[in-house]
């Protein structure tokens, strides 16, 4: 059976020149030896829970304020990559965002790269993830509705309203909007 | 991958420009210098502008009335880079269209957006929001599920309908029962101005608003009153 692993890739805003690709892996072996490559930055990517993810649009909109805020020098957080998994919470607090869409147990886990140009890494640091390659299309497979309705404070919606609009519009705002 | 930005259209305060953003159809508002205003003060209103607008639509969302979803808010740039619904016909339009086959079935439609718009505009006052520039160019009609009837009667399967208001770019977060008056009584104006051959069509959707909830219907009912007997601005004299 041929599976298709393509990774999922968005354009982000055009003044940045900035590609992102994402890939997700399941039953990942080596998953402590890969947080601590991110925690001390020898990885250029952003490892994100798959669990809080209902889309991968939701991942493109906080790469793009990502990438945006690190071309304009207004970055919240130490690093581009950092700065992605911040801007996917609602909250503020910087840590509790990083533990929150960070991994730490978890055996599921998406890979994002931030590609301009001529820098791409994407497929030295692929290559050192001992586990299983799945198809974008089957994320949803991995996403509790449960936590994403907590984290994002969607217990009480009124229901026509759209998931993942409402999400993306709360990201985008949580600077001036307490939600 | 240079953005190909389209203008759309230009107003007093803002442009609009549509392009293709992350992938998605994209309106993006710009609110442009204002030279005649300190730059300092131009920056600092223009932010807070674009704030008020993006909170009152992402406050929409959560009162359960759909608006354009939000995919970046850029103080730098001045913009708000929000969903563009390209498939979508004014209410405006679409009761301007109306006149040219006036059959009863059709007319039962109008009486079910009516219903919807009342509706909607009280869901916006129970939650606080004052749109400030209820018009029917500012509300439109989507498709629930995307279908391939003909652009002329596709308006009218009102049960794969639904209401997106837009253009927040007035609106305000206020408990007030004046302001709420004040927001109907524009909106009566705007529909007597606009639908003239629809005389009643106000009175239609103000009973759907009296009708949606009982909370507090009676002090507005008769603030839009008061509004309405001395015009949308208090008087000063005396």
């Amino acid at each position: 059976m041929v599976t298709n692993t393509e990774p999922y890739t968005c354009n982000l805003d055009p003044d940045t020149k900035t590609r992102l690709e994402v890939y997700l892996y399941k039953d990942v072996k080596n998953v402590e030896n890969i947080r601590q490559n991110i925690i001390n930055g020898s990885w250029k990517c952003s490892v994100i829970k798959p669990s809080l993810i209902v889309n991968m649009f939701q991942v493109a909109v906080a790469a793009n304020r990502a990438v945006l805020a690190e071309k304009s020098q207004t970055m919240i957080t130490k690093t581009v990559y950092s700065e992605l998994l911040y801007n996917l919470s609602l909250t503020k607090n910087i840590s509790q965002s990083l533990s929150k869409f960070g991994i730490e147990k978890d055996d599921s886990i998406l890979v994002c790269f931030l590609i301009d140009g001529n820098n791409d890494v994407s497929q030295e640091i692929l290559k050192e993830i001992d586990g299983e390659q799945c198809p974008i299309s089957s994320l949803n497979s991995f996403t509790n509705m449960k936590d994403v309705k907590s984290t994002y404070k969607l217990n009480n919606l009124k229901s026509e309203v759209c998931l993942l609009d409402i999400i993306v519009s709360k990201m985008v705002t949580k600077s001036f909007v307490n939600h | 991958m240079s953005a190909e930005l389209k203008i759309l259209k230009q107003g007093a305060e803002a442009k609009l420009y549509i392009c293709n953003y992350l992938g998605k159809p994209t309106l993006i508002k710009e609110r442009f210098k204002k030279n005649y205003r300190h730059p300092d003060l131009d920056t600092s209103i223009t932010k807070e502008r674009i704030k008020n607008e993006a909170r009152s639509i992402v406050r929409c969302k959560t009162a359960g009335v759909k608006t354009p979803a939000l995919y970046l808010v850029d103080f730098e740039r001045r913009r708000i880079y929000m969903e563009h619904f390209e498939h979508s016909i004014t209410v405006k339009d679409f009761i301007i269209n109306l006149k040219s086959t006036t059959n009863q079935g059709d007319m039962n439609t109008l009486d079910v957006y009516a219903d919807l718009i009342g509706g909607t505009v009280r869901k916006m006052h129970e939650n606080n929001i004052i749109h400030g520039d209820l018009t029917t160019s500012n509300m439109l009609l989507i498709e629930k599920d995307p279908s391939n009837i003909a652009e002329n009667t596709k308006w009218l399967n009102h049960s794969n309908i639904e209401l997106v208001i837009i253009d927040f770019g007035l609106s305000f977060i206020d408990t007030s029962v004046e302001d709420k008056g004040v927001d109907l009584y524009v909106l009566e104006r705007a529909l007597i101005s606009t639908h003239n051959d629809y005389p009643n069509l106000f009175s239609r959707i103000f009973e759907a608003y009296k009708s949606y909830s009982k909370k507090n219907i009676k002090e507005i009912i008769s603030k839009y009153e008061d509004v309405r007997a001395r015009g949308r601005k208090r008087t000063m004299v005396g």
